[in-house]
């Protein structure tokens, strides 16, 4: 063989294996499916009911506007994440971050007095501090001490859980006086932070293909932030230095130091992105749907996020993807409840095997490519 | 690669053929109910022992009576076709409760009950969108409504519930302590409390000193209602100060409190706990386990708040014409709450019943005027 | 003579025919035959990408051949994965070892084939058969140090005390020199002769042709996935095995003329390096001028790590000064020092040279990512960056299908050039060369150091740091050496003798 021949090859099996991975979420999901309608065929219920039951549930309009929706916490929560895993680093954090980004957003909502156009911007970045402080902690531990986030953060969010508890009980208490709710929560927000809906505008795009969005589905600005989220992560991890520099310290911190990067900077960066993204998470609830921050605001889309992120393999346009799929899946437990006779407390357990299956089969297959790969290249 | 996808469709073929081959039709209801009502309960859901099985409670009489039946429902409760009744339950967190009701709304339920205090906003958004559905709220209140609103709030007088509770635990108490433990702490609760203290104050003169009546909350929000972990905890510490009957207003972790005065009573104290919402007594002593039966045994006695009689009531007062918005108070007067006596505590608390059953009429007669807060318990006239 | 002929009679122990294995887009393996005999040290010996690996992972069940049989004992096996291997009696001592860092010498002996006695844990008998194993073939290892504790010559002990353990006969040992000393070495190659005389193969994988020459037995050559030649060691020779490898004779003695020098490019005066009480380096003073290789020569593990750190910027000194190019930047950060125009050949391109599983025209800007040309306002321009690439991959000779393919499919000697190229390319004033023909082949170690000198003579100050004295005085015009932290002594190359040096490398004499 000459040199010549060396150089010009076939151009590989590499399309095989972008195949097998882009199917993956796909096989994925059609296995979640399964393993519903078999856990469903155990309880005595038919499991074709039970498919039917998601599936009309699911993509009715109502269903479809739920769907969508309910992603865009999950989405801001996914990005979160990813960004964290972009840079090797495993941010278990954002439920923490989010819970007080939250806090401060309804704080700054509810008292201080401002023209909407200042207002609103100021209960974002609110929520973008809250998050930055709760990660602040971790990060500066993380840098200077070596301690592991995954510890750290864990621990904070179960600090959060107290801190909110307590500032919602003391200083920001919305109730005390108000005899008739027993809802623990903050003051409403003033009118001036709520955020606008963005119903007209998006039906009015959505309606050219017959599709609208009801009035009682959360269509806010907190679409608009999603958006943004994704579209600036995008951008900065792939075009740009700094995010260049992220992918590269999640890639290996000794070339990293070797390329001259300065790596503490580079990860407190990180975080502090990370961590302002997390506390856009509980905005929609917030600002949009409850106009007051409770302690009892929905928890758990951190967790949920690192799940979203690792389906999406941290691409910022990928979690768009994944974090639709998270909503249905949350979705086809409310048609299981509302048509079949299975019981609520397996629905949870139902849920959470078709996301375990989602995620369990997209990875066997990733490794399988990766696998195939590594083969070819020898 | 390829093994993987036909492995996937095959088994997705395999599955769907075998089990459409054993689908039986499910009793397709070929007639259309003449009413549908629909109810959503509160986190804990089914088998809660308290709160959500008195509601359903109420609708297995609703079934009954007006020939209908509840959809899939594990119990298959089954009368006829003219009613159908539908129950949902939350997620854990329960920030979906706007979504269950609306979903109910959506799919033509007439009436629609929420359970719990928590439905308050959620209903009151779902309600706007349907003028013409029916809302129940069960234990809220909901401001500026009237009659011709589209909701009804309906609410016990717990506090006098729990008077006649508090009478029997003052009555029967060896010590001469007795506990409280509260849930969430929030008015409501409170309304348990004061009317237990201003009950067995009544009764007992001992209880009037400072320190005999033993109180405290679990938390500040809805998960203090199911947190028995916490419950036992409180519970235990009363029993180390003497106290031997415990009234608990703490839906599931009320659990918690009946575990630790079983526990006590195994270490040889003579002991009692007193139930909440629905007879846990004989939810208890009907249990499948001989330690759950022996816990039954333990509970004296329970603060009857009808939420089934609410739920009937209202579904009732739909089915006959007679419906009205507004806000409904169950007292005494229309066994809206009461104490519990069953086959097991019958032969336990039968030597008091007279005298309870007597400050029950002066209460419906308004001779005794149950405080509700704790500044009507400081000028509370005990006799 | 008679000796082979002896050989020749036996049944082998291991024999390959006609093994075929392709890639897509490489055929790998070729139709290779290959015997292996007891009581036989079978060097394989070729380029980076020759096929070697390739094929011991055949050997060794991780691959499945495409064609072409294996005879154990001359019975046809189908070896589908290696615990069939292990089952036959083959043992393999990966390049990177397989040792749990946590656990105990012993432990990680046993690790997956634990003896149990009335279903508990045996360990009193498995001590005594390791220390029987350690007797019999004179390598001693503390059972009960964790592997972690140990330098990496025992724990390639331990790899093979694992495979004696389960009583391999064969054993393949893959590059097995290239992370040792000399030291180490010399005590391995005693270690692989008393296994030879108790009648077990060995298949050595190498391509220092000075240690193949020493050790084995027999050699098998492999270019481009064929066998170009097998032969006993009495007919070998240094050159005839490279000219067999790289397919044309090469000039190992590299033309390197002494030019004019110029000013001081880096300067350290009186440096020390202080790490927990230890001074790691002390007072170290040099200087490199432009125009000329100022080579540092050690055995490993005298400083020269920290030496690589504290001029690149990644460690500050405790005391002393470093100057480049007439600037103190004792306290610039490594982007600071770097932009003054140090380029960077580093000691380990895998795990530090590259990010082995991107593009490479993103690795093309891996320490140069801060210059104009890359980013305009923090946006990077991948048009520049794909153009940088493919000039250094045409420039540098780097075999690589297209520059969008990631690091990890280049072969190791393509991986340097790519790297040398790199830090070439952007026309630095100091260039930091740490072992820059490490597991590199033949070919491409002249072409590196033809690259280098050339970079000389255009007038860049170059520091080569190398564990291979022959590397050290075919390049350096001044050498010093490293002991302990401190240059001991300095030559001309002209006074320096391979002799000289290496009592000096070892501490023997000092000034």
């Amino acid at each position: 063989m000459t040199q010549e021949q060396v150089k010009v090859q076939p151009k590989s099996m590499e399309w095989k294996y972008r195949l097998i991975e882009s199917l993956a979420p796909v096989l994925g999901f059609l296995f979640a499916m399964v393993v519903m309608m078999v856990t469903v065929q155990f309880i005595g219920e038919s499991p074709i009911k039970a498919l039917s039951a998601i599936l009309t549930f699911s993509f009715s309009q109502a269903g479809i506007a739920y769907i969508v929706s309910q992603s865009i916490p999950l989405i801001i929560a996914g990005e979160a994440n990813a960004i964290a895993f972009q840079a090797g680093v495993f941010n278990i954090g954002v439920e923490g971050q989010y819970l007080f980004g939250a806090l401060c957003a309804g704080v700054a909502g509810a008292y201080l007095n401002l023209p909407t156009y200042i207002h609103i911007p100021v209960v974002i970045l609110a929520g973008m501090l809250g998050g930055m402080i709760w990660i602040l902690i971790p990060a500066l531990l993380k840098i200077y001490k070596g301690v592991h986030e995954v510890i750290s953060t864990i621990m904070m969010n179960q600090i959060a859980s107290a801190v909110i508890l307590y500032l919602v009980n003391g200083p920001f208490n919305g109730v005390r006086g108000v005899s008739q709710s027993f809802n623990l929560r903050t003051p409403y927000m003033e009118p001036t932070a709520v955020f606008p809906s963005l119903h007209n505008v998006i039906n009015s795009v959505t309606g050219l293909f017959g599709f609208k969005f009801p009035h009682y589905v959360a269509v806010d600005l907190s679409w608009l932030i999603a958006l943004i989220v994704v579209v600036v992560l995008w951008f900065l991890l792939f075009k740009t230095s700094l995010g260049l520099r992220i992918r590269w310290i999640g890639q290996n911190i000794s070339a990293s130091v070797y390329a001259g990067v300065d790596v503490k900077k580079t990860l407190l960066v990180t975080m502090l992105i990370s961590g302002a993204i997390a506390g856009l998470v509980g905005l929609q609830e917030v600002a949009y749907i409850s106009k007051f921050f409770t302690p009892n605001i929905t928890r758990g889309l951190g967790f949920t996020g690192l799940a979203v992120a690792l389906l999406a393999r941290n691409n910022p346009l990928g979690v768009i993807a994944s974090g639709l799929l998270f909503s249905f899946l949350s979705r086809a437990g409310y048609g299981l409840q509302m048509y079949t006779k299975v019981p609520n407390s397996l629905i949870g357990i139902i849920s959470g095997l078709m996301i375990l299956s989602v995620v369990v089969i997209d990875q066997i297959l990733r490794r399988y490519a990766r696998t195939l790969r590594r083969r070819e290249v020898g | 690669m390829k093994k993987f996808t036909v492995g996937i469709l095959v088994a997705l073929l395999a599955v769907s053929l075998v089990l459409s081959g054993c689908t039986q039709p499910s009793g397709p209801t070929t007639t259309e109910p003449k009413y549908k009502i629909g109810l959503v309960f509160d986190i804990g859901g089914r088998g809660d022992h308290s709160f959500n099985d008195s509601a359903y409670n109420g609708l297995v009489r609703l079934a009954e009576e007006f020939e209908g039946y509840i959809k899939d429902d594990p119990d298959n409760v089954n009368y006829g076709t003219e009613v159908e009744l539908k129950y949902l339950e939350p997620k854990e967190g329960g920030q979906d409760r706007e979504q269950l009701l609306r979903t109910l709304a959506e799919e033509g339920y007439d009436l629609i009950f929420g359970i719990g205090f928590m439905f308050t906003d959620p209903m009151i958004n779902v309600a706007k969108d349907f003028p013409d559905t029916k809302f129940a709220i069960v234990d809220g209140t909901i401001d500026g409504l009237d009659e011709q609103s589209n909701i009804v709030c309906l609410n016990f007088k717990q506090n006098e519930g729990s008077f006649l509770v508090g009478a029997i635990a003052g009555l029967k108490t060896q010590t001469n302590k007795v506990g409280f433990v509260g849930g969430m702490q929030s008015t409501l609760i409170e309304q348990f409390e004061v009317g237990y203290k201003a009950g067995a104050m009544y009764v007992n003169p001992n209880l009037r000193e400072a320190g005999n009546i033993l109180s405290q909350y679990i938390g500040t929000t809805g998960d203090a209602f199911k947190d028995p972990a916490r419950g036992t905890e409180i519970a235990s510490t009363f029993l180390n100060q003497d106290a031997d009957v415990i009234y608990h207003a703490s839906g599931a972790s009320g659990a918690g409190v009946f575990q630790a005065v079983y526990d006590a009573f195994k270490n040889g104290k003579d002991v009692w706990a007193i139930g909440v919402d629905s007879d846990q007594g004989l939810v208890y002593k009907s249990s499948d386990d001989p330690e759950q039966q022996a816990m039954g045994d333990r509970i004296m006695t329970s603060m009857l708040k009808r939420v089934d009689t609410s739920v009937y009531l209202t579904g009732k007062d739909l089915m006959e014409g007679q419906w009205k918005g507004g806000y409904r108070d169950f007292g005494l007067d229309v066994d809206g709450v009461g104490y519990a006596v069953n086959d097991y505590n019958r032969s336990l608390i039968e030597d008091v019943m007279p005298q309870v059953d007597e400050l029950k009429q002066k209460i419906i007669n308004g001779e005794i005027v149950v405080p509700t807060n704790n500044e009507e318990l400081q000028t509370f006239q005990l006799p | 003579m008679s000796k082979v002929d002896t050989i020749k009679e036996r049944i082998p122990l291991i024999e390959l025919k006609g093994i075929t294995k392709a890639f897509p887009g490489v055929v790998a393996n070729d139709d290779i035959h290959l015997t292996l005999y007891e009581g036989e040290i079978h060097a394989l010996v070729g380029e980076n990408g020759a096929g070697k690996t390739t094929l011991m992972k055949i050997l060794y069940g991780e691959y499945r051949a495409d064609k072409g049989e294996i005879f154990v004992r001359g019975k046809p096996v189908r070896i589908t994965n290696p615990s069939v291997a292990v089952a036959l009696g083959i043992g393999m001592v990966h390049q990177h070892f397989m040792l749990v860092p946590g656990l105990t010498v012993l432990e990680n002996i046993i690790l997956g084939s634990e003896p149990v006695k009335n279903a508990v844990l045996d360990i009193k008998s498995a001590r005594q058969k390791i220390e029987d194993i350690m007797q019999k073939n004179a390598m001693p290892v503390d059972l009960d140090t964790y592997v972690e504790d140990l330098p990496v010559g025992l724990q390639q002990r331990v790899e093979i005390l694992k495979l004696l353990y389960r009583g391999a006969e064969t054993l393949v040992l893959d590059e097995p020199t290239a992370v040792l000393t000399p030291q180490e070495t010399t005590e391995l190659f005693k270690t692989l002769k008393a296994l030879k005389e108790q009648g077990r193969g060995i298949i050595f994988i190498s391509h220092k042709l000075n240690e193949v020459l020493e050790i084995a037995d027999r050699i098998t050559v492999i270019r481009r996935g064929r066998v170009v030649g097998e032969m006993p060691i009495e007919e070998a020779s240094k050159e005839k095995i490279a000219e067999m490898m790289v397919g044309k004779p090469v000039v190992l003695e590299v033309e390197n003329p002494r030019i004019e020098v110029g000013g001081h490019c880096l300067v350290l005066k009186d440096v020390v390096y202080e790490e927990n009480g230890v001074k790691k380096l002390d007072e170290i003073s040099f200087s490199v001028h432009a125009g000329e290789i100022y080579g540092v020569a050690g055995v490993e593990g005298n400083g020269q790590e920290e030496l690589l750190k504290i001029i690149s910027g990644e460690i500050y000194p405790s005391a002393g000064e470093i100057y480049i190019t007439d600037k103190v930047v004792n306290r610039i950060s490594p982007m600071g020092r770097r932009q003054l125009g140090i380029g960077h050949i580093p000691a380990d391109r895998q795990a530090q040279g590259l990010f082995i599983d991107m593009p490479l025209y993103i690795n093309v800007v891996v320490g140069w990512h801060w210059r104009k040309e890359f980013q305009k306002r923090g946006i990077l321009d991948y048009k520049v960056m794909r153009s940088t690439a493919s000039t250094v991959v045409k420039n540098f000779d780097v075999r690589t299908p297209s520059v969008e393919v990631p690091a990890s499919a280049l072969s190791g000697g393509n991986q340097q050039k790519f790297v040398v190229g790199r830090e070439i390319s952007f026309d630095p004033t100091l260039l930091l060369a740490a072992y820059p023909t490490r597991g590199v082949d033949v070919g491409a170690t002249e072409f590196i150091y033809k690259q280098l000198i050339d970079e000389k003579v255009r007038g860049k100050a170059i520091l080569l740091i190398s564990a291979d004295l022959e590397e050290i005085l075919a390049l350096s015009d001044r050498i010093g050496v490293l002991y302990r932290g401190k240059i001991i002594k300095e030559f001309r190359r002209e006074e320096a003798t391979p002799e000289i040096i290496g009592l000096y490398m070892l501490g023997v004499k000092e000034e």
